[in-house]
């Protein structure tokens, strides 16, 4: 915390997450957040295909493209009674996830732990996310305002419909789509995550473009159009 | 405490009204699907118990179960390691400790055998870190196992949140069943901590009393023991500045009688490869894994753009 305005304050290390160093455990302890789940129709006892969608960028064009007027079948909230997950279904064989903007990413391990039945009970789960541009890692970027790269466990080779070139190493992912990923490889669940690299931190009508590919390969939604539309933050004209 | 046996199911015969039959049934749902032929016995024993506790008992069961699988180490099971060392990173000032485990992975071309999920640490994958041709994915925290050196080593690739005591008592029930022998700690200290210039070499901490009764060979390695420090509230504790769970899982091991390590080097935060590098080279000093020689230490592939991209040729 800053004493001062305009005060620079590093963290005390990378590898500590909020300043958290150990032997704190009677505090931290204390302030364990939960995750409850409500189901809001009787839940299925089994999902043929799941996608999960985290990243704030992702968030309103999913849902304006997926589920305009899809019901919402189930959420995860907090001690707060803030949605931070929310499962909606499109028809009887797509569910979709959204983990919420709001979520602290530092919890998604717990977030996981408590979906982690509704995982298994998927045939074919897609972990969707984004990244800026200046996160990858590599010697060649592609000069394109946003390109796709994948990840796949084991059995999730077999379900994959659209191919991208594997995220390459150091490259990695963090997050709720990440420990779905994790759970999912290690329960040998098939799965195939996508992460979207883009040049802007808003969607725009040529960054959106391997998004709509991707989203037309796995579910049945067909010509989505741009205009009239308002999931785009900002124009691409005006500041 | 998971029900383990015949023993443990009938101390769970207790009804509990809370629990809808609904919950009931999704939870058996996920059992039915990931059943493992250890958890079948306790299962059928279940059908066993009169009609008026059977329900609660296989609730039970079934509640367990799914703490089991949320919460575990998967590894094969016809893997024995008996008598072998397990060696992991404490999550530290500088990522030292991982960045050793990393050298002796790359360094040895050990092979990952299995991963453990525990919702404390934050998920993170990608591609394999040691094979840049590999398509398999590495997890927050992966096994890797050295058959010619007796080793199995945990990486764990990211920080931790909150209570840290379920992760302990994952690994000392883990530890126990595979009945391996010893545990090393490979961990780091923050810098300003050292009041002495001349203890910037390794420190350790031990309840090994093969190490701690070598009185030759801790000569040999010039380790400096770190010295148990008072507290302001008088609870003796060995505590490392900076170091992360290193400290809270010795003691946690400590009290299961299990021999554990703990190697540290002081360092500040920054290019950390040296301080890495120190430790492997002062823990090969102790278990011989490979030739003294530089040559044989191997950068894993993955450490390439620790510093980010190359500039880009566009700006010239």
């Amino acid at each position: 915390m800053a004493s001062f305005f305009g005060e620079v304050v590093f963290p005390v290390s990378r590898a500590f997450w909020d300043d958290e160093d150990e032997n704190k455990e009677t505090e931290s302890s204390v302030n364990q957040p939960e995750f409850f789940i409500r189901w809001l129709k009787e839940k299925p006892s089994s999902i043929n295909t799941l996608i999960v969608i985290e990243g704030e960028m992702l968030i309103d064009f999913s849902r304006e493209c997926l589920c305009p007027n899809s019901q919402e079948i189930c959420f995860v909230e907090d001690e707060k009674q803030k949605k931070m997950y929310t499962i909606y279904q499109i028809n009887d064989e797509l569910h979709i996830g959204i983990v919420s903007s709001r979520f602290d990413v530092k919890l998604s391990g717990k977030l996981v732990e408590k979906i982690s039945d509704i995982i298994s009970s998927a045939k074919n789960t897609i972990c969707i996310t984004c990244r800026h541009i200046s996160h990858y890692k590599n010697k060649n970027i592609p000069k394109v305002p946003s390109f796709l790269r994948m990840l796949t466990t084991a059995s999730g080779k077999n379900i994959c419909k659209l191919k991208e070139p594997y995220l390459e190493q150091p490259n990695i992912i963090y997050g709720v789509t990440a420990g779905v990923l994790s759970y999912a490889q290690i329960m040998e669940l098939p799965l195939v995550l996508y992460v979207l690299y883009t040049d802007s931190f808003v969607l725009d009508s040529l960054s959106a473009e391997p998004l709509l590919k991707l989203l037309t390969n796995y579910t049945l939604v067909h010509n989505v159009t741009f205009s009239g539309k308002d999931f785009f933050n900002k124009g691409n004209l005006y500041m | 405490m998971k029900v383990q046996s015949t023993k443990d199911l009938l101390c769970f015969t207790e009804i509990r009204d809370s629990w809808d039959d609904e919950c009931f049934l999704d939870k058996l749902h996920v059992l039915a699907q990931g059943a493992l032929s250890s958890w079948a016995m306790p299962l059928k024993m279940a059908a066993l118990f009169p009609e008026r506790h059977r329900g609660a008992v296989m609730r039970d069961v079934t509640c367990r179960y799914v703490q089991y699988l949320v919460n575990m180490i998967k590894i094969p099971e016809e893997i024995n390691l008996e008598n072998y060392t397990l060696m992991l990173p404490s999550v530290a000032i500088g990522n030292v400790g991982q960045l050793c485990i990393d050298l002796l992975i790359s360094s040895l071309n050990l092979r990952k055998i299995g991963s453990l999920w525990n919702s404390m640490f934050l998920p993170i994958c990608g591609l394999d870190p040691y094979d840049k041709k590999s398509n398999s994915i590495c997890t927050t925290a992966d096994f890797y196992l050295g058959t010619c050196h007796n080793i199995i080593l945990l990486q764990l690739r990211s920080p931790y949140v909150g209570n840290s005591n379920e992760f302990f008592d994952e690994l000392a029930q883990f530890i126990q069943r595979k009945r391996i022998n010893k545990i090393i700690i490979l961990t780091s200290s923050y810098d300003y901590e050292c009041a002495d210039r001349s203890e910037f070499k390794i420190k350790y901490l031990t309840s090994d009393e093969s190490l701690s009764n070598d009185e030759k060979l801790l000569k040999n390695l010039c380790w400096i023991p770190h010295i148990k420090s008072l507290k302001t509230d008088s609870t003796e504790q060995c505590y490392i500045p900076g170091g992360g769970f290193a400290n809270g899982l010795y003691g946690y091991l400590k009290t299961f009688g299990i021999p554990c390590t703990v190697l540290f080097k002081y360092c500040s935060e920054g290019d950390n490869v040296s301080d890495a590098l120190v430790l492997f080279k002062g823990l090969n000093e102790w278990l011989n894994l490979i030739n003294n020689d530089t040559n044989s230490i191997k950068y894993p592939s993955s450490w390439e753009y620790f510093f980010g991209n190359p500039p880009s040729l566009d700006m010239y």
